[in-house]
C-alpha cells in the first residue's frame, strides 16, 4: 500500500530524509516469513505485509513523534531491532516499520552494576562493555546477536546463565517506553527524574502494563531505552579467545571449569537440577548439545569444536566407539559453567559440585573434559553467540513441545514419552531430521535464583521444502494435542499461532475471542483488552498481544479449549 | 465488629498522619466472602480497607484515609495451604504471620528471607505486598521475591489467580494435583496482574493467599559487623561483598538505628568497642551442602573485603552472636522495632545513602531536635538500590523534622518507591505521568474506588490533573 505523499514528507520531516524509505527493494527487506512462532518456521512462501515506510528514528522524541503522527492517521506500526521473529514485523497494510538500529547505546554506571541500554545494542556487545568493569549481563536464549531491549521487553528472556545473572524479566530496571497512544511513560525512579536504578512504584508498579511473564512483543508500543542489572564477571576485561571459525574456544584463567554432567536417568538428572538450584553455584547452567539430537550430539560436538572437520564427517565419527560411548552417557546431561570469585570460592564450588553429583548420582563426562572441548564449551555458554549452529543441520528449526515449566520433575518424567513421539515422526516421515527423536534442550532456570526450566525440543526440517513445512505443521498439531492430553497446556510451537492470520495479517478481534472465551480463567485475557483500550485506543499495533472482549466470555462448557500459556 | 474501642485499633496508625476511625470491622474466612464483599462495597460504594496482621496495626497502608471504611480484617484466614520442599515454595493465607509460618517452615526443612526484626505478628503477605526489603538482597534477583502467585479479588469484584497459576483451573488443589505448584510470579501472560498488587497499599485488590519461595533452612550460620565512624568505608566494603554475590544478608546502620533494631547486641558492642558512627550487619550461612565449608569460605572473602577498606570483620560469638541472632529474626519485638517512631522509606543508591544521611542529620540538627535519628540502610535487588528507612520518634520536634525531610529528601533525587502519606503527593507531583497512569489502572482494576480510598488514588488524580503540590 502505498503512502500518502505529505505523510510521507510528515514522517521525513521527523526523522531526516537519510532515515526513511520507500523504496520497494529496500522495504522487501522488512518482510519475514510469516512464521507464528520464531523465524525459521513457515510457510515459508507467505511474508508478512509490505509496510508503507521504513523509518529509523534516533531518539525517544523522534519514536514519540512517528507515534503521534500514526495516531492521528490511524497508521499501523511496529518497532523491532535485530528482527528476529515475525513479531517484529508489520502486520497490515497501512503501516509503517520503525528500525531502531539507530538507537544502539550502552552506558555503564559500574558502582551501582547497571547497564542503560538502547534498544539495537545487542547482548554480546553489552557484556562486552560490562566486562570492562567486571561485569556481565545474562544473555538470552536467542544468543548475543539479539537485542537485549528487545528480549526484555519483548518476549521472554531467560537464558544459560539465569540461574546466577537473572532473566531479563528479573533485571529490568526503569525504562522509558513510548506507549502505543504516544505519551512516553518513564517507569520507577526514572519517572521522578531520580535515577534508573529502580524500575517499580510508586505504589502499584507501572511496568506492569509493559511486559508480564512474557513481553508485548511490539504491542504496547517503543522501548526506547532502560537499564537493567548486571552480575559479576571475575575473568579479565575482555573475553579472549583463540582458534579458527567456527571452532573458537575461550581463553581464560582458570577460575572458570565448564562441565557437562551425566545422570543415569531423568529422575536422577531432576534431583540434580533441584540441588543446584537450592546452592546455586553455577556461573551457567543449560542443556545445550542435545539439540542437534540424542543419537549425534557427540559427534556434532566434535565436529564444531574442531576448525578441521566438517558436517560430512557425521557418518564417520557417528561410527567411532569413543564417541558412541559418550553420547551414550551424555544421555541425561546438562552442561554448567563454575566461575570462582575467589580461590576459596572456586575450591567450595568445585566441593560442592562433588557433593551434588554423590547425592544425585551423577558424574563429569570425561569426553566433555578434554581441554579443546572445554574450552569451546565454555566460550560458547559465555558468550551465546552460536545461535547459527540451531540452523546447521537442515537450514531450519522450530521449538516445540515446551515441555517444562516449574515442575522440571514432572517434565523430566515424560521426557522419553516426547521423545518417543518425535522419533516416531522421524521414523515414519520424510519431514524431520532423523536424530534419535529426543532434542530436549534449554536453560536450567527460567527463574533468576532457580524454580522451573526453560526446556523445548529442536524439529529440524527444511522450510525451503513445502512437504516438510507441512509435514512439521501437522506433527506440532499431534505434539499439541499431546501436551493438552497431559494437562500441560499447549505446545511451543502453537503458541504464537492466534497472534497473525496464516497470510501474514492480524487476526480479528472475533477470531481472538474464539481462541480464550473459554479460558479457565478469562480475567488474564479481559483485563489484557481493557489495558489494550486504555493505551492503544486505536489499535495500531498488532494481534500478539492477546485480548478477550469481557462481553465474548463464555462459561458453558468448561475447560473447551486449551489455553495458550 | 462495630464497637468504638474495638475500631480504634485500626485507627492512627501513624503519629503524623490523621486517621479517620472505620466504621466497622469484617473478618472473612475466605476469598469468596471476600468476593462477596467487594462485590457488595462496589455497589453501595463502600470503601473497604484491608488488614491482614495482629494488632497494633502500624503500617501507613491499613489504616483508613477516608471516614466511614469497612476494615475487612484477613486475619481469620490462617491456612497454610501447602509446603513443598522440593521446590521450595509454601502457599498461605494473609492471616498467617512470621510467628506461625516459620515453626510450620522449619519443619519441613525451609525458612524465608526474613526482613529484619519482622515482629511475630505481623502477616508474611502483607509484608511482602508492602515490598518490605528483605535482609538477603542477593535472593531479590526479582525485586518483589519471595512473592510469587495470588489469588485476588479485585476492585471491580473480579476474582483470579495470577502469575503461572492464572493459567490453569481457578481451583489451588486441582492446580497441586496436576504438580503445579505456583511457583512462577510472572504474568501470566503479557499483563504483570502481581505488579499491580505489591505497593499498591491495597488499593487494587484484595489477596486471599500467596505463594511464596522459601529456601533450605540454615545449618550453620555466622553474624558479623564492620564497625566505622565513617560511612563511605562500611558502604563500600558491603557493596564489594555484594558484587561478588557474598554474605547471606547485609545492611547498614547508624548507631539509633542499631539501638532500635537491636538494642542488647548493641549494648554489648558499645561496651566492646566504645561505639561506632556506623555499623553493617552482615550475615553467611551455610544450608544443606557443606555448611561449615561454605562459612568459612564466605568469612575469609569478606574478612579480604573489609581488610581493603581498613575494616575488620568481626564475629559476634557466644552470648553477643546468640542475642544477635534473635535480634536480627524480631522475636523479641512484639510491636516491631519502629515502635515510638514514624518510619520514612525512600529508595535510592548506596553511595548517595550517605550523602542523604549527613544531610538529614545536619537537618536534625538545625532544628535542633534533640533526639537520635534512626537511619537504617538496606541493600535492594542485589545491591543496585538501597532503601533508606529513616526513624523519626514521634515526638512534637519529630513531626517537625518529619515534614521538612520529606520535601528535602524529593529535592535531593531520594525516590518514594513505596510512597505513604505525604510522601505520595510529593512523589506523584513530581512524576505527574505516573499519576496518569496509575488513574488508567485504577479505572481497569478499580473503577469505583472502593479499596483503600485516599491512600494512592487520592494523590495521583490530583497530580494526574496537574494540581500544585503542597508538601
Amino acid at each position: 500500500m502505498d503512502m500518502r505523499e505529505d505523510l510521507y514528507r510528515e514522517f521525513e520531516a521527523i526523522v531526516g530524509p537519510r532515515n526513511i524509505s520507500r523504496d520497494k527493494s529496500v522495504l522487501e527487506t522488512y518482510r519475514c516469513m510469516a512464521s507464528q512462532n520464531s523465524a525459521h518456521y513457515g510457510p515459508y512462501k507467505v511474508r508478512t505485509p509490505f509496510p508503507m515506510a521504513v523509518l529509523l528514528p534516533g531518539s525517544s522524541e523522534e519514536v514519540q513523534k512517528i507515534i503521534r503522527l500514526c495516531n492521528r492517521e490511524g497508521i499501523h506500526f511496529k518497532a523491532s531491532s535485530t528482527f528476529w521473529s515475525a513479531q517484529g514485523y508489520v502486520s497490515a497494510d497501512n503501516a509503517v516499520q520503525l528500525d531502531l538500529r539507530r538507537m544502539d547505546g550502552v552506558e555503564i554506571d559500574a558502582e551501582n552494576g547497571i547497564a542503560i541500554i538502547e534498544p539495537y545494542a545487542i547482548a554480546g556487545v553489552i557484556q562486552a562493555e560490562a566486562m570492562k568493569y567486571g561485569y556481565t549481563c545474562n544473555i538470552q536464549g536467542v544468543g548475543g546477536s539479539s537485542s537485549t531491549v528487545a528480549s526484555t521487553a519483548g518476549w521472554q528472556g531467560p537464558g544459560p546463565s539465569s540461574l546466577f545473572t537473572g532473566t531479563n524479566y528479573d533485571n529490568l530496571l526503569a525504562c522509558e517506553w513510548v506507549l502505543p497512544n504516544g505519551e512516553i511513560l518513564r517507569t520507577g525512579s526514572l519517572g521522578s527524574g531520580d535515577g534508573w536504578f529502580c524500575g517499580e512504584g510508586p505504589g502499584p508498579s507501572l511496568r506492569a502494563i509493559l511486559r508480564g511473564g512474557v513481553g508485548t512483543a511490539g504491542d504496547m508500543g517503543v522501548c526506547t531505552k532502560m537499564a537493567v542489572k548486571l552480575a559479576p564477571w571475575p575473568g579479565p576485561d575482555h573475553l579472549a579467545s583463540r582458534g579458527k571459525a567456527p571452532a573458537y574456544k575461550a581463553d581464560l584463567p582458570d577460575n572458570f571449569r565448564c562441565y557437562t554432567l551425566c545422570f543415569p536417568d531423568w529422575e536422577h538428572w531432576a534431583h540434580g537440577v533441584q540441588l543446584l538450584h537450592e546452592n546455586r553455584i553455577t556461573y551457567t547452567s543449560h542443556r545445550q548439545f542435545n539439540m542437534f539430537g540424542c543419537d549425534i550430539k557427540g559427534a556434532m560436538v566434535k565436529i564444531l569444536s574442531d576448525e578441521n572437520k566438517q558436517l560430512c564427517d557425521l557418518p564417520e565419527l557417528l561410527e567411532d566407539p569413543e564417541v558412541k560411548a559418550a553420547t551414550q552417557d551424555m544421555h541425561c546431561d546438562m552442561q554448567i559453567v563454575l566461575a570462582g570469585m575467589s580461590e576459596a570460592d572456586l575450591a567450595y564450588k568445585e566441593a560442592a559440585l562433588d557433593e551434588i553429583l554423590r547425592i544425585s548420582g551423577g558424574h563429569r563426562s570425561q569426553f566433555m573434559a578434554e581441554k579443546e572441548i572445554e574450552d569451546w564449551a565454555l566460550l560458547y555458554f559465555i558468550r551465546m553467540g552460536r545461535k547459527n549452529l540451531n540452523y546447521v543441520l537442515c537450514g531450519s528449526y522450530e521449538g516445540h513441545f515446551g515441555l517444562a515449566r516449574t515442575n522440571y520433575y514432572l517434565a523430566a518424567s515424560l521426557v522419553e514419552e516426547a521423545s518417543a513421539l518425535k522419533k516416531h515422526w522421524e521414523e515414519t516421515t520424510p519431514y524431520l531430521a532423523k536424530v534419535g527423536g529426543n532434542s530436549s534442550m534449554g536453560g536450567l532456570a527460567g527463574i533468576g535464583g532457580g524454580g522451573g526450566v526453560s526446556w523445548e525440543f529442536f524439529a529440524h526440517f527444511d522450510s525451503f521444502d513445502d512437504a516438510s513445512v507441512k509435514g512439521v505443521a501437522e506433527y506440532f498439531g499431534e505434539t499439541n494435542k499431546w501436551m493438552g492430553a497431559k494437562g500441560l497446556g499447549g505446545c511451543m510451537g502453537k503458541v504464537n499461532e492466534g497472534s497473525r492470520r496464516p497470510d501474514g495479517y492480524d487476526r480479528s478481534q472475533e477470531e481472538l475471542n474464539k481462541m480464550f472465551q473459554y479460558a479457565p480463567q478469562p480475567g488474564v485475557f479481559t483485563y489484557q483488552w481493557k489495558v489494550r483500550e486504555a493505551f492503544n485506543p486505536n489499535h495500531l499495533t498488532g494481534t500478539y498481544y492477546k485480548t478477550l472482549e469481557p462481553s465474548a466470555v463464555r462459561t458453558d462448557v468448561e475447560g473447551a479449549a486449551s489455553i495458550f500459556i | 465488629m462495630t464497637a468504638e474501642e474495638d475500631l480504634r485499633l485500626y485507627a492512627g496508625a501513624r503519629a503524623f498522619d490523621a486517621s479517620p476511625l472505620p466504621s466497622a470491622a469484617v473478618f472473612p474466612a475466605n476469598g469468596e466472602e471476600v468476593q462477596k464483599l467487594v462485590l457488595w462495597a462496589k455497589e453501595a460504594g463502600v470503601p473497604l480497607v484491608p488488614v491482614s496482621s495482629a494488632a497494633p496495626h502500624r503500617s501507613p497502608a491499613s489504616a483508613p484515609s477516608v471516614p466511614g471504611a469497612v476494615i475487612v480484617d484477613l486475619s481469620r484466614m490462617k491456612k497454610i495451604h501447602s509446603i513443598n520442599r522440593r521446590f521450595c515454595m509454601a502457599v498461605i493465607e494473609p492471616g498467617v504471620t512470621y510467628g506461625e509460618l516459620r515453626p510450620a517452615l522449619a519443619k519441613e526443612g525451609l525458612t524465608i528471607n526474613l526482613p529484619v526484626a519482622p515482629r511475630p505478628g505481623k502477616s508474611v503477605i502483607a509484608d511482602l505486598l508492602e515490598v518490605t526489603p528483605r535482609r538477603n538482597c542477593l535472593l531479590n534477583w526479582n525485586y518483589i521475591d519471595p512473592l510469587r502467585c495470588t489469588e485476588v479479588t479485585w476492585g471491580d469484584g473480579q476474582k483470579m489467580f495470577t502469575g503461572e497459576a492464572g493459567g490453569g483451573a481457578p481451583d489451588l488443589k486441582k492446580q497441586q494435583s496436576q504438580g503445579k505448584w505456583q511457583i512462577n510470579g510472572g504474568g501470566p501472560m503479557m499483563l504483570d496482574f502481581c505488579r499491580i498488587l505489591a505497593g499498591s497499599q491495597g488499593t487494587t485488590g484484595i489477596v486471599t493467599w500467596a505463594s511464596v519461595k522459601c529456601e533450605p533452612i540454615e545449618t550453620v550460620k555466622k553474624v558479623f559487623v564492620l564497625r566505622s565512624q565513617d560511612y563511605d568505608p562500611v558502604r563500600r566494603a558491603v557493596q564489594n561483598a555484594l558484587k561478588l554475590r557474598f554474605s547471606d544478608g547485609a545492611f547498614l546502620v547508624n548507631g539509633a538505628a542499631l539501638y532500635r533494631m537491636l538494642p542488647d547486641t548493641a549494648q554489648l558492642l558499645a561496651e566492646a568497642d566504645g561505639g561506632a558512627a556506623w555499623t553493617a550487619v552482615i550475615e553467611a550461612s551455610g544450608r544443606e551442602i557443606l555448611p561449615e565449608m561454605r562459612v568459612a569460605q564466605q568469612e575469609e572473602d569478606l574478612r579480604g573485603i573489609a581488610a581493603a577498606q581498613g575494616l575488620v570483620l568481626t564475629e559476634l560469638t557466644g552470648a553477643l552472636g546468640e542475642t544477635a541472632g534473635r535480634e536480627l529474626d524480631g522475636s523479641g519485638f512484639a510491636e516491631g522495632y519502629a515502635a515510638g517512631a514514624v518510619r520514612l522509606p525512600f529508595v535510592t543508591t548506596l553511595g548517595k545513602a550517605g550523602e542523604f544521611a549527613e544531610k538529614l542529620q545536619a537537618t536534625a540538627n538545625q532544628k535542633d531536635c534533640g533526639f537520635g535519628l534512626g537511619l537504617y540502610i538496606q541493600p535492594l535487588h542485589q545491591g543496585v538500590s538501597a532503601q533508606v528507612e529513616v526513624l523519626v520518634p514521634e515526638l512534637p520536634e519529630g513531626e517537625s523534622f518529619y515534614r521538612t525531610a520529606l520535601a528535602q529528601i524529593a529535592a535531593d533525587g531520594g525516590y518514594y518507591e513505596r510512597p505513604y502519606g505525604d510522601a505520595a503527593k510529593i512523589q506523584f507531583g513530581k512524576d505527574p505521568e505516573a499519576a496518569r497512569t496509575l488513574e488508567k489502572l485504577y479505572d481497569i482494576f478499580d473503577p469505583a474506588r472502593i479499596l483503600n480510598p485516599g491512600k494512592l488514588t487520592k494523590a495521583a488524580a490530583a497530580a494526574g490533573q496537574g494540581e500544585e503540590v503542597q508538601p
